[in-house]
């Protein structure tokens, strides 16, 4: 499975929305109601499917589901 | 004449459980758990054509360049060798050093040959006094300060401290408290009877912490709600505020003694006020050590019950252990763990029995020939004490101490902890009744966002952590509404683990049993001081 599709697939199942229902320009907080917790589940379980760390420094730049993909897309697998 | 002063809080060399030194043992900038009021407060008894400007050593490192005519330095009993060392330097460089403060006034003699002024007792009335004779120059040598009407005490200058370094906000609604725990030195610094600031006085220093960007402010009260009338009339205060900013709620922790869950008007005034999180001296389920350190607010009380109460309000509870009583056998270290295991506490604050300075405890260990002199005195610090105990040796004390700490520790037990307390969490009351349902995020701040990646680093310490996370985020899943108190329990535990990592007292492989502690010590009679190295 291709690492877009994990990315989609964990931010819906994290969000409680449907894969279908994401966009990139959809903002984390704002639109998929992804506070604190949610965000803490969605790095965490991110990284050990696609096994990669996402840098601390990323993550505040993080607002919308894009960032989240363009980020994860600049990662090399660990 | 105008005159300008450079005012220091400085950084403790030993972490606490409650400070946020995680942040930068962790490698990120230095944050401050809950932003200073000493400070700040000070800075706003200035007379208004002074130059002032605040550090948070905690935050930022004392700038020895500082070109003020006077440095100002404050602290408690934690702080005090740093503040030594800061005023030395200062002295070294040719500045003229004000010291006070909580330690300054406990313990005056050790900081008398330190500085050029000591300010002894609270400072608002006779600041006018110290500032014009700073101003002049013809300063005394010591001023001593007694416990003003908190109505003297001045709004305090946020706008001089780097409250984005910050995570929670301060506001001090009252000093004192009128019970008598042996080992307590806050009475002896303020006193056993209760002062209060005015709610106009505390809506007023809220309104400036929340355009500042606080949306959780810790009162740091020693006892919020021992005076029930008045704290009732607060805690309303506090909820007509919030209300008057429903997207945005503050929430609210402070101190209150166990007490408080038999009335339950203050309870439910509590939620509605936005209080969410409270720290309670339990110390022990040991009644004979209860009664034995003057802690008769906790003795013949179901104290389990009681914790539950709290919960059944949405308010969660922070618990403050303590080891080493007179009455404390070996198996205390048992106790603890399955007292504090049946608790939905997930975090407590443990250590060994210490005697501060100017404590009745401190005078009977002296008198008792048990007092360790020149020890730590230290009582956030778990890892050691200056008094000798009864019921066991010293090292055993501290082994069975560290065991406890490090059980209770371990990433498993915590995890049970952190999903009792979100079972057994009522339902949000107050301004947080809609909230923390994923509805309605704000947006957090930078720090906040920073929280957040400290957490991961916490997860990613190991898989027992990683299993720990799980577990507690699919108890969450089923009780969104305790996100909050969830979160804010876990970055307390990541502070733990930075305690005890500096510290060299964590020990991720502590067995299940207490070690074997050997036999109790045999009574000895008299015995001179005890004297470290000595």
């Amino acid at each position: 499975m291709d690492r877009k599709r994990i990315v989609l697939e964990v931010v819906a199942e994290v969000s409680g929305k449907k894969v279908e229902e994401l966009e990139a320009a959809s903002e984390l907080v704002a639109h998929l109601g992804i506070d604190s917790p949610k965000a803490l589940q969605l790095l965490v379980e991110l990284e050990d499917r696609l096994e990669i760390e996402i840098d601390d420094s990323e993550v505040a730049k993080l607002a919308t589901v894009g960032d989240l993909l363009a980020a994860v897309e600049r990662l090399p697998a660990s | 004449m105008s005159r300008s002063l450079y005012l220091i809080n400085p950084r403790s060399e030993i972490p606490s459980y409650f400070g946020a030194e995680v942040h930068d043992h962790w490698g990120f900038p230095s944050a401050q758990s809950i932003a200073d009021l000493a400070t700040a407060t000070v800075a706003a008894m200035a007379p208004a054509d002074w130059q002032v400007r605040i550090c948070d050593e905690y935050i930022s490192p004392v700038d020895f360049d500082a070109e003020e005519d006077f440095i100002g330095i404050t602290g408690k009993i934690t702080q005090g060798s740093r503040m030594v060392a800061v005023a030395r330097e200062f002295r070294r460089r040719g500045k003229t050093v004000v010291i006070g403060g909580p330690y300054a006034s406990l313990s005056p003699e050790m900081m008398r040959g330190e500085c050029d002024v000591l300010v002894i007792g609270e400072l608002e009335a006779i600041a006018e006094e110290l500032f014009s004779d700073l101003a002049s120059g013809s300063w005394k040598e010591e001023y001593v300060g007694d416990k003003p009407d908190l109505s003297l005490s001045p709004l305090p200058r946020w706008d001089l401290y780097p409250n984005e370094r910050a995570l929670i906000g301060c506001v001090q609604t009252s000093r004192g408290c009128p019970f008598e725990c042996e080992f307590c030195d806050v009475i002896q610094y303020l006193g056993r009877k209760q002062r209060h600031k005015s709610v106009d006085q505390i809506v007023a220093e809220l309104d400036v912490l929340y355009d500042l960007g606080y949306r959780a402010v810790f009162l740091a009260d020693d006892n919020f709600t021992v005076y029930r009338k008045r704290a009732k009339e607060v805690l309303a205060a506090l909820a007509d505020w919030n209300a008057a900013r429903p997207d945005e709620p503050v929430s609210f922790g402070t101190q209150v003694s166990i007490d408080a869950a038999r009335d339950p008007e203050i309870m439910q005034l509590s939620a509605e006020a936005g209080l969410t999180w409270v720290f309670i001296g339990i110390e022990t389920p040991n009644v004979e050590s209860l009664k034995e350190t003057k802690k008769r607010q906790n003795v013949g009380v179901d104290l389990v019950g009681q914790v539950q109460v709290f919960l059944d309000h949405g308010i969660s509870v922070t618990g403050g252990m303590i080891v080493g009583f007179d009455h404390d056998g070996l198996d205390i270290f048992d106790r603890q763990f399955e007292f504090a295991m049946s608790n939905p506490i997930p975090m407590y604050s443990l250590g060994a029995l210490v005697a501060p300075a100017a404590t009745p405890l401190h005078d009977r260990m002296r008198e008792t020939g048990r007092l360790i002199e020149q020890g730590v005195e230290v009582a956030g610090t778990p890892w050691d004490t200056n008094i000798v105990p009864v019921g066991m040796s010293r090292e055993q004390l501290l082994e069975g101490l560290k065991w406890l700490c490090n059980r209770l520790y371990r990433p498993a037990e915590f995890a049970e902890r952190v999903v009792m307390m979100i079972e057994r969490m009522g339902p949000q009351r107050g301004p947080f009744r809609l909230a923390g349902n994923g509805d309605r995020p704000h947006r957090a701040r930078p720090i906040e966002v920073e929280g957040l990646t400290i957490l991961k680093k916490l997860i990613r310490q190991g898989p027992e952590e990683r299993r720990m996370w799980s577990r507690i985020w699919k108890a969450m899943k089923e009780r969104p509404e305790t996100e909050p108190m969830v979160m804010h329990a876990l970055f307390r535990y990541a502070q733990v683990r930075c305690l005890y990592e500096i510290g060299q007292f964590w020990e991720p492989q502590v067995p299940e049993q207490v070690p074997a502690l050997g036999p109790p010590p045999t009574p000895a009679g008299g015995g001179g001081l005890v004297s470290i190295g000595g």
